[in-house]
């Protein structure tokens, strides 16, 4: 209860700065936002589509995690808290996905482009979509909780060459790289609090997320197991 | 509508913080069945 409250009042504030604070190009006061040359006020995304993406991370590296706790220990609950996950991860990586969109659509002048970044983050959609496709495919529980174990453990894997190493070697118009020759959004005191309570946030948002959808997917499991089905 | 037009980050903020009110509220409704059907399931 109070942690639902908490991450209520926390993200309800994020989401108000985030959106309010002036940017000006000389922070004077403690509630200014420094300009990001070549972005302006576009740069705002950065408080919901970097956490989004950063959880897609989260989700499919617990996933991951997951997955090899049910091969080790053939724990039912570890097989639907790894489904969790990776629901959660794909959820968020949707969401990074269409903010990127929006932003690209506004600094790129187009919604989609297949720069680098967008083709890697589609093609990782596209593995963790496979991942439900098999997971639906199959009835049989246990066959079902170690091939989904198995295909989570190789999707994370490969997740941080699609999420970190395929958009650094091939260049992109993603801001990072093309900012500045340090390649950083450089923020001010105010502007990184904002960010990292933004990331604190979205992390509580999502942990409440998850815990809701495995109580749920264990409530189901154990009404098929009193069922018969 | 000028303020608004003027303003057009205002818009941005109203328009998060109803999606943000509708995916809490959302929640919070979920989660109350959740916990009746918990409830249910150990009496």
């Amino acid at each position: 209860m109070a942690f639902r409250i908490a991450v209520g009042l926390w993200l309800t504030l994020v989401v108000i700065l985030s959106l309010s604070l002036p940017m000006v190009a000389r922070p004077e006061h403690w509630y200014d936002l420094p300009i990001v040359p070549g972005l302006e006020e576009k740069a705002r995304i950065l408080f919901f589509h970097v956490p989004t993406a950063w959880l897609s991370v989260v989700g499919f590296l617990l996933s991951l995690v997951y997955g090899v706790r049910y091969l080790r220990r053939r724990d039912p609950e570890d097989d639907l808290k790894s489904a969790t996950s990776a629901g959660i991860g794909f959820l968020f990586c949707v969401l990074a996905t269409v903010t990127g969109a929006i932003w690209a659509r506004f600094s790129w002048g187009t919604w989609w482009n297949w720069d680098p970044r967008q083709t890697s983050i589609f093609v990782l959609l596209l593995i963790y979509g496979a991942y439900f496709a098999l997971r639906s495919a199959i009835e049989v529980e246990e066959k079902r909780g170690t091939l989904a174990a198995v295909y989570a453990i190789i999707a994370g894997v490969t997740m941080p060459f699609f999420m970190f190493i395929m958009p650094r070697v091939l260049s992109s118009l993603h801001p990072e790289p093309i900012l500045n020759t340090q390649g950083k959004i450089q923020m001010n005191a105010t502007m990184l609090i904002l960010f990292l309570s933004s990331l604190a946030g979205f992390t509580g948002l999502a942990y409440w997320m998850w815990r809701l959808n495995v109580r749920m997917e264990v409530l189901l499991h154990r009404h098929h197991g009193q069922s018969g089905a | 509508m000028e303020f608004l037009a003027q303003h057009s980050l205002y818009v941005v903020l109203m328009i998060a913080l109803v999606v943000w009110a509708g995916i809490y509220g959302y929640l919070v409704r979920v989660e109350g069945k959740i916990k009746k059907l918990e409830d249910q399931l150990h009496q």
